[in-house]
């Protein structure tokens, strides 16, 4: 795709010919609904993804969409000095590169918020080196591709399997000294421990849902968000409570916003699919080590 | 299962199945040149005669260059060279030598059917997308104006231009002719051409889609869908549409069936379409981007063979089957309905 | 100072005090609302005359959120832009340099202006009737004057009254522009605070509670729709603590548009007494 001079023309959804927004509109608000592509509303496209894949990073990950879409996440630790009063979230530093998009498009500043949003204190938590030290944690997302659908997702999966394997140097001096490590790579202690999951406490995951009428559909593709009465992307984490959610732009096809009934069997949705995804991600995860 | 993420595998290829078929051909191939004494084209990577850019692909001199080729002095031997500039395959017809390229955007030729969509609305053209290098244009004058075909082209016409095609609308169309600089000139001045609505679009890789005798595929579809139209666009837009029920019948006089459909031909409003047949549309549109994956050119024959086994799987596999044909049940499907048309 | 001597180093001519804020000490004093009370809001339209449609929204003491809203258009799109079958709508939200408390704020536009310039959009869009302006431009700017604490990504609640108080001012701006509409827009926020996680109407930063999470939400209270919808902080589907945070902002916006409605009908009512 060529470089857009408007930057929000990337994101905007093609346009559509009133034909075919009246067809995607009507079959998608069907009881029940036919998405064009046959999937279930809860049902994935496919994902291909790869755990460490760079030797350079103290973490990272690869995912792919069948579409094309693909994204890199690439994770790197430094030791900063503690600052007090400062907000512990400032640990964690999220930068997203989006082919093809400036750096300030609006996509690009909505993802590195929103994968901020929902990493939010727990993983900042994780970071303390003793009293006046930390780790701040760089995540370089890259979308590789330009999105053909909205990569919310892909990008929060991508940062979820990225974190999982991050390693970072065994502390050696004790913990109000200044922080010496241990150089050997094979001694590294996981950021998220082997049994993070069984723990519940392993990095939340954003999933995107369109509403069409009461219809509700995982992981549209831009053709449904062009036609959908409200698009949300919420963050589930593994008890299944919500720690984010946001409204993204969706179609013009109708005016108005959506009822609140439409809103909470959203969220009640999102608890058994996210259930399922991070199953998935276990799987992922379990084959990688 | 809602979602399924694994770990990178080879895409999904058909090699085994199609290695078959290639070296049918290659060995009818190999037999013509025998015959005419020409050196065997086969490179040296396999038994397919595929040229990387800069390749020599022969210096036999009865050859004509044609597409993806040039020409150059042969120093040593003197005389002329044929080289590749594009990664291809070789094809030749009768005396003329060409590459074509494994990937590259649609090229349109004057005649190829054509799903395109209005990107600009200018004063007595549009600007269409037709998924190559340069928009093509579609003149005022090229269309069939509503109120019968020997109807002149007024100024009031100009006016309304986009009560005909406004922005974003799809077309399906014919290439006229072509500019210089490689872009082309539409026309819908034929029933069969005009705005497409009541269905849904779909793109793929040009190479996707085989030139045939007729681009416009009708299938009679299961589970109560009824009849679907599929336009197979040369440059890769397959339109998926339920047939329109004033099908033309024969016998009735051109001219008066022009005046009946020119008050539907530039609507945008679909007709009521049934659940079961926007199943059917999307169970198509799958087959035909399984199709695609798996590197398989999508002709009448080919579609009607992976659809029936697309039915079938769905009827046996009920719930545990993933309806979307993407991955590996996609290239299952194919693969089965390969098989079956290759009579193995 | 004109006469001071150059060559040694004075002292300051008159005596000085370290300034001493008195930010703290000011939301500590000020007596707490009820966790169901909501402040007072000053909304008044058209007091930008260049602007087709403008407003200004002020929050009672010891708040401190001041925020103008204007509205341009419906206004043809440049051509480059290209043809577009319905009004397009934008926003952009903007901090005044001298908004926040402490440091001063650069004219930089940052990443946090633009997520919520994009949210404010997304609030406003499907309020419009776009279709009825074919080929324009609508374009609201926001100016927060004053907000309420320092402005960055950890003062969830700062942020958030800042949106609420665009999202309502500008659908009254857009209301005072004429500009047709289904519903106008008005916002909330409710918050989940301390160890039991009790509900609060309208929080505000400066009440210095602690926020386990809040929801803003764009409400449209004529036809009972939400607009936008934005939470942070951990919440519960099961034991229904999302659905009651949500309804509680909900409950906020629904008595913030009386004011929206009080303050675009006392406009029309002076224009109609002069033409009458």
């Amino acid at each position: 795709m060529a470089p857009v001079a408007n930057p929000s023309a990337a994101t905007a959804p093609t346009p559509l010919s009133p034909a075919e927004l009246s067809y995607l509109h009507s079959s998608l608000s069907l009881r029940p609904p036919i998405r064009p592509d046959s999937r279930k509303p809860a049902q994935f496209r496919p994902l291909t993804a790869e755990l460490d894949i760079l030797p350079s990073t103290h973490g990272s990950s690869r995912i792919v969409w069948p579409d094309g879409g693909e994204c890199i996440v690439g994770i790197k630790a430094e030791v900063e000095k503690a600052t007090p009063n400062k907000d512990i979230r400032s640990r964690v530093e999220v930068s997203v590169e989006v082919a093809g998009a400036r750096d300030d498009d609006p996509l690009a500043v909505f993802l590195a918020s929103s994968v901020g949003d929902t990493l939010g204190q727990k993983l900042a938590g994780r970071l303390e080196i003793g009293e006046r030290w930390h780790w701040k944690l760089y995540i370089d997302i890259l979308l590789l591709t330009p999105p053909v659908s909205h990569p919310a997702t892909l990008l929060s999966l991508a940062v979820h399997l990225g974190l999982r394997c991050t390693n970072l140097p065994r502390l050696v001096s004790a913990a109000d000294e200044d922080p010496l490590f241990d150089d050997d790579w094979d001694a590294a202690l996981p950021l998220y421990p082997s049994n993070a999951a069984e723990v519940g406490d392993v990095p939340a995951v954003t999933l995107l849902v369109a509403a069409v009428g009461e219809n509700i559909f995982f992981d549209p593709t831009r053709e449904e968000m062009a036609v959908a009465d409200c698009v949300l992307a919420v963050s589930v984490d593994w008890d299944g409570k919500i720690v984010g959610l946001r409204t993204l732009e969706s179609g013009t096809v109708s005016e108005g916003g959506v009822k609140r009934k439409v809103i909470k069997k959203v969220v009640e949705q999102c608890v058994p699919v996210g259930k399922e995804v991070f199953k998935s991600l276990e799987g992922i995860i379990k084959a990688g080590f | 299962m809602s979602i399924s993420i694994t770990r990178p595998s080879t895409p999904p290829s058909l090699a085994p199945l199609l290695r078959t078929s290639i070296n049918n051909q290659q060995n009818q191939q190999q037999q013509e040149e025998d015959a005419d004494g020409d050196i065997p084209m086969v490179s040296s990577a396999g038994d397919v005669s595929i040229v990387t850019p800069g390749e020599v692909v022969t210096s036999n001199p009865q050859w004509m260059r044609g597409h993806g080729t040039y020409l150059v002095e042969d120093r040593e031997a003197g005389g002329m060279n044929i080289v590749a500039t594009v990664a291809g395959t070789v094809q030749k017809v009768n005396k003329l030598l060409s590459v074509r390229p494994l990937k590259a955007r649609y090229q349109p030729e004057i005649g190829d059917l054509v799903v395109g969509r209005i990107v600009e609305v200018q004063s007595k053209r549009w600007k269409v997308d037709i998924n190559s290098a340069q928009n093509s244009a579609l003149l005022l004058s090229s269309i069939n104006l509503p109120g019968g075909i020997l109807r002149k082209r007024t100024s009031t016409d100009e006016l309304q231009i986009r009560t005909f095609f406004s922005e974003g609308d799809l077309l399906v169309a014919e290439v006229q002719s072509l500019f210089q600089d490689g872009s082309a000139s539409l026309h819908t001045r034929s029933l069969k051409y005009g705005k497409l609505r009541n269905g849904y679009l779909i793109r793929v890789s040009s190479r996707g889609i085989q030139r045939a005798r007729s681009q416009v595929v009708s299938l009679a579809t299961a589970n109560g869908g009824g009849e679907v139209e599929v336009v197979l666009g040369v440059n890769g837009y397959v339109w998926i549409a339920k047939k329109a029920n004033t099908a033309p019948t024969e016998g009735v006089s051109i001219t008066r069936l022009e005046e009946e459909a020119s008050e539907a031909i530039y609507s945008s409003k679909n007709d009521f379409i049934l659940p079961a047949t926007r199943r059917e549309i999307a169970r198509i549109g799958n087959c035909i981007r399984a199709m695609v994956r798996c590197n398989l050119r999508v002709d009448e024959d080919m579609l009607n063979a992976v659809y029936e086994v697309a039915v079938e799987a769905a009827d046996q596999g009920e719930e545990n089957v993933d309806a979307s044909l993407e991955g590996e049940e996609g290239r299952r499907v194919v693969e089965i309905a390969l098989a079956r048309k290759m009579g193995l | 100072m004109a006469m001071a001597d150059r060559r040694r180093i004075n002292g300051p001519t008159g005596a000085t005090v370290p300034p001493v804020f008195l930010e703290q000490t000011l939301a500590l004093t000020a007596p707490r609302r009820a966790p169901d009370e909501l402040r007072k809001i000053f909304l008044k339209t058209s007091l930008t005359p260049p602007a087709t449609g403008s407003a200004f929204l002020e929050l009672s003491a010891p708040s401190t959120l001041k925020l103008t809203a204007s509205v341009y258009g419906p206004r043809p799109l440049p051509p480059s832009a290209g043809f577009s079958p319905h009004a397009r709508l934008s926003a952009e939200l903007k901090f005044a340099p001298f908004s926040t408390a402490g440091n001063r704020r650069g004219y930089v536009r940052d990443a946090l202006e633009r997520d919520l310039s994009t949210q404010l959009q997304v609030a406003l869009a499907r309020s419009v009737k776009t279709a009825t302006y074919p080929k324009s431009g609508i374009d609201v700017f926001v100016t927060v004057l004053d907000c309420e604490g320092s402005i960055d990504d950890y003062n969830t609640l700062g942020i958030m009254q800042a949106l609420a108080g665009a999202i309502t001012c500008a659908s009254a701006a857009i209301a005072d522009a004429g500009i047709e509409c289904v519903d106008l827009v008005s916002a909330g926020i409710a918050a989940a605070v301390g160890e039991q996680g009790s509900l609060v109407m309208d929080p505000s930063p400066l009440d210095g509670y602690d926020v386990k999470a809040a929801a803003l939400v764009g409400y449209m209270a004529g036809r009972d729709e939400i607009t936008l919808l934005w939470t942070k902080g951990e919440l519960n589907i099961e034991g229904g603590d999302f659905e009651s945070v949500v309804d509680k902002a909900v409950e906020v916006a629904t008595q913030i548009r009386t004011v929206l409605n009080e303050a675009v009908k006392e406009r029309v009512l002076a224009v109609g007494g002069v033409n009458s």
